[in-house]
């Protein structure tokens, strides 16, 4: 079990690293994978840019080539020039582009070129003058010019010598061959209230095709001129995308040129940035991007949807565990509750002195408890998977069908006395009941069988009875040997008596009945305890009893000096009573009455039927009861204390024999009694008889 | 003489049963069960006094038993003299002519008793 706790321990503890891991390596990588997407973003927006600056020179490099071409072609007049320029140009992506024709002008030839610009009787160049004038041999006018812009239109004529951007690109120019890049230029240099800024693509027009085998410090004097294509730096701006949060900075060189877009702060979040080169400069552009700067919603989202549902994904999956576990550790403590309940249960049963057995419904044995093997004799290993029919089965067939009949066909209880025998071979009786457990629908589950060993009760029983018997035998034969010698001492047997020796005799034959009496009732009373005395009613003429004993206690010793007062009805009906025990009664009262009285006592009896009862009522003026007594009367050797006094040898059972045997007659007795004044008893007898109460057990 | 034969285990009550009864009676005692039966079949008594609490093999029960079961003892009147009031009802059904408490009864009433079981050309004047 261990094992597999642990097991499960590491399972879950593996699964938790590795959730808590995978999530963070996940939370990582989306990040990442967001910022390269940004990043790459980022740089195709800069690609792109760059391309289509260097589209943009390439296009413009591309007009100068074909000017170039027409330029050969054709004479060198203005017309022809504005023609040229305006076929090249009429193409809406060329417009971005000033173009220029810059001849190179000795200082001598100057004044003879701007006459001829005046009178080539186009309007533009009407008032066609050079400027600004200065002491240079050589002049680089701009000859033919033509811009949308007006301001670069003014520029007709101006002496591109003052220009060092210009010149320096020239220069280069002429080395390579190749068209050229100047700096950026400013306008306000030339303009002063232009803040244009733009850059010049210049490619020298030599005399000769092959210049390159000329060498360089002779081409200088093969040039004529060159043209200039120039692009404004706005119109490279307009490249740049502008959204929040982006900033392009174009560097050339190592001059930061123009700076298109802003961030918040001062620190960009990302930075791409391209070198390239736009012909012979090298130009760099930066792409700063701070938190403004957003890739779709879903993808700068997600991160955060990723956080979200991870985050989810691990509290679920600790609450999960969480849940299991407290359902498990409940469960455990259920299952323990339980098994502390069953426990309970099973500790109950088994401490229970009857014998529990449970059966399945074939009757094999399936459960015992240690009465069980206590009285049967066998051990729980023994009797699991038998059956009862181990220790029973003595008893006739007939038993055992009905049994059956009743706890597996009626499906009800069977309770019944049964003789089994032990393991030992001892034979034993015990209180069997035997239950069918039923489910829901009243099928059969199992039994459970409850068996009480009675053999220590029999044996007490018969160790009772014994003792009856002896008790009777041994007390009373005594008795009736001094009742015999006295009756025979009496009667003159041996020899005449004088008065004294009578009286003495009297004494003894007192004393011995007495005895008699009281040895009788405790005998009576242990025989009613133990059951044995059996209220046997038969038809009785009450009357004849009633008189007859009222007669014995008159001729008796003990009744002289009293008066009987006789009221027994004369119409008394028969009726079926256990004439003996009743007899005991009456005698009983009666003899109360005579020793409770004082001399010329007054003993009443009356007897007459009333309602379907016989009442009898013995009364006496003898000392009475004690009012705080009277509860107590009726218990087992209770002695009112001035009945103490008055008679010592009093047994204190008379009475609760009394009770004893009207109760189980069907009757009830009561009594009356004022101390010092007399006592009257009661009680009633049914006339018709109850059912018979066979050996009534007293409480 | 009638001759009655009186089988009782007490010593005392022998005495007593003897002194009442020596000169009326030809009296015999047996002082337990299986010495009452075979003085019952040997003796031939007219009258028989049973007690039935009697130690020994036979009790009086089965004294009686026996009695009624011999030819010769059957017909002979007992009276059952004893000090278990359970045995009354089980003594007359076995046969007993008639049965007391010991505690209950008087010599004298034994006597009344006898007299009146003894057969009537046995009764001495």
């Amino acid at each position: 079990m261990k094992i597999e706790h642990l097991g499960r321990l590491f399972l879950i503890g593996t699964t938790s690293l590795v959730l808590m891991v995978g999530s963070v390596m996940l939370m990582i990588y989306i990040q990442r994978s967001v910022e390269l997407r940004r990043i790459a973003e980022l740089s195709k927006t800069l690609d792109d840019v760059v391309k289509t600056m260097v589209d943009k020179i390439d296009r413009g490099v591309d007009l100068l080539y074909d000017l170039k071409g027409l330029i050969s072609l054709s004479e060198d007049h203005p017309r022809d020039w504005n023609d040229h320029f305006k076929a090249l140009v009429s193409d809406q992506n060329h417009q971005d582009y000033s173009l220029a024709y810059v001849p190179k002008i000795a200082r001598k030839d100057l004044k003879k070129m701007e006459l001829e610009m005046r009178s080539s009787g186009i309007d533009d160049y009407e008032n066609y003058q050079v400027f600004p004038k200065t002491d240079s041999l050589t002049i680089y006018p701009i000859k033919h010019l033509y811009s949308i812009d007006p301001q670069i239109n003014d520029l007709l004529g101006f002496d591109l010598q003052t220009s060092e951007n210009t010149m320096a690109a020239l220069l280069l120019a002429e080395k390579t061959n190749q068209p050229v890049m100047s700096e950026l230029g400013r306008l306000e240099e030339i303009i002063p209230q232009s803040k244009k800024t733009g850059y010049g693509v210049i490619m020298p027009i030599f005399k000769i095709e092959n210049i390159e085998e000329i060498p360089i410090e002779k081409r200088d004097e093969m040039l004529i001129g060159f043209i200039d294509v120039w692009l404004n730096v706005d119109r490279l701006k307009e490249e740049f995308v502008t959204r929040p949060g982006i900033r392009y900075s174009l560097i050339d060189g190592d001059k930061k040129v123009m700076s298109v877009g802003s961030l918040q702060g001062e620190r960009p979040m990302h930075t791409v940035s391209k070198d390239f080169n736009l012909l012979n400069r090298k130009m760099k552009i930066i792409l700063d991007t701070d938190r403004l700067y957003k890739l779709s919603d879903y993808e700068e989202n997600l991160p955060t949807i990723t956080l979200v549902m991870v985050l989810s994904l691990n509290i679920l999956w600790f609450l999960s565990i969480y849940s299991f576990v407290s359902a498990d550790r409940r469960a455990g403590s259920l299952v323990e509750f339980a098994t502390r309940d069953l426990k309970k249960f099973k500790q109950a049963v088994d401490g229970v002195s009857d014998q529990v057995v449970i059966t399945n419904i074939d009757g094999t044995i399936i459960y015992v408890n240690k009465a069980a093997m206590k009285i049967t004799g066998y051990t729980e290993a023994e009797l699991i998977g038998k059956k009862p029919s181990l220790w029973g089965g003595n008893m006739p067939k007939e038993y055992y069908q009905r049994m059956w009949r009743t706890i597996r066909d009626e499906k009800m209880p069977f309770e019944d006395e049964v003789t089994n025998k032990r393991k030992n071979g001892e034979s034993y009786e015990a209180e069997m009941h035997i239950s069918p457990i039923l489910d829901e629908q009243k099928k059969l589950l199992f039994f459970v069988g409850i068996e009480r060993d009675l053999s220590k009760e029999r044996a007490i029983e018969k160790i009772k009875t014994e003792f009856i018997s002896l008790a009777s035998h041994q007390l009373r034969t005594p008795l009736s040997a001094v009742k015999w010698f006295t009756e025979m001492l009496k009667n003159g047997d041996g020899g005449p008596l004088s008065k004294k020796q009578k009286e003495f005799v009297d004494r003894i034959e007192e004393s011995n009945q007495r005895e008699i009496t009281i040895v009788n009732s405790l005998l009576s009373l242990s025989r009613m305890e133990s059951g044995k005395i059996a209220v046997m009613p038969k038809s009785t003429d009450l009357k004849t009893l009633v008189k007859s004993i009222i007669g014995d206690f008159e001729l008796n010793p003990e009744g002289q000096g009293k008066v009987f007062i006789d009221q027994v009805s004369e119409k008394l009906p028969i009726i079926n009573i256990d004439a003996d025990l009743i007899r005991h009664v009456y005698a009983n009262l009666i003899s109360n009455a005579i020793r409770y009285t004082g001399e010329k006592g007054e003993i009443t009896v009356k007897v007459y039927a009333k309602d379907g009862k016989i009442i009898s009522e013995v009364s006496d003026n003898g000392i009475g009861i004690p009012m705080e007594e009277q509860e107590r009367m009726f218990q087992k050797f209770f002695r009112a204390s001035n009945a103490l006094k008055k008679f010592t040898e009093g047994s204190g059972l008379g009475l609760y024999l009394t009770k004893a045997i009207i109760e189980s007659s069907g009757g009830e007795i009561r009594f009356s009694s004022v101390e010092g004044k007399g006592t009257t008893f009661e009680f009633t007898l049914p006339i018709k008889t109850p059912p018979v109460k066979a050996g009534k057990k007293l409480d | 003489m009638a001759k009655l034969l009186i089988i009782e285990d007490d010593l005392l009550l022998n005495e007593a049963y003897r002194r009442k009864f020596e000169e009326k009676y030809d009296v015999r005692i047996a002082t337990d069960g299986e010495m009452g039966v075979k003085e019952a079949d040997t003796f031939e008594p007219d009258l028989i006094l049973l007690d039935i609490y009697m130690p020994g093999r036979l009790n009086g029960l089965d004294v009686l038993k026996e009695l009624k079961k011999n030819q010769k003892t059957t017909n002979i009147p007992i009276l059952v003299i004893t000090n278990l009031p359970d045995a009354m009802e089980r003594v007359l059904q076995m046969g007993a002519t008639k049965c007391f408490m010991k505690t209950d009864v008087g010599l004298s009433n034994i006597d009344e008793e006898l007299k009146k079981m003894c057969p009537k050309d046995k009764l001495s004047s």
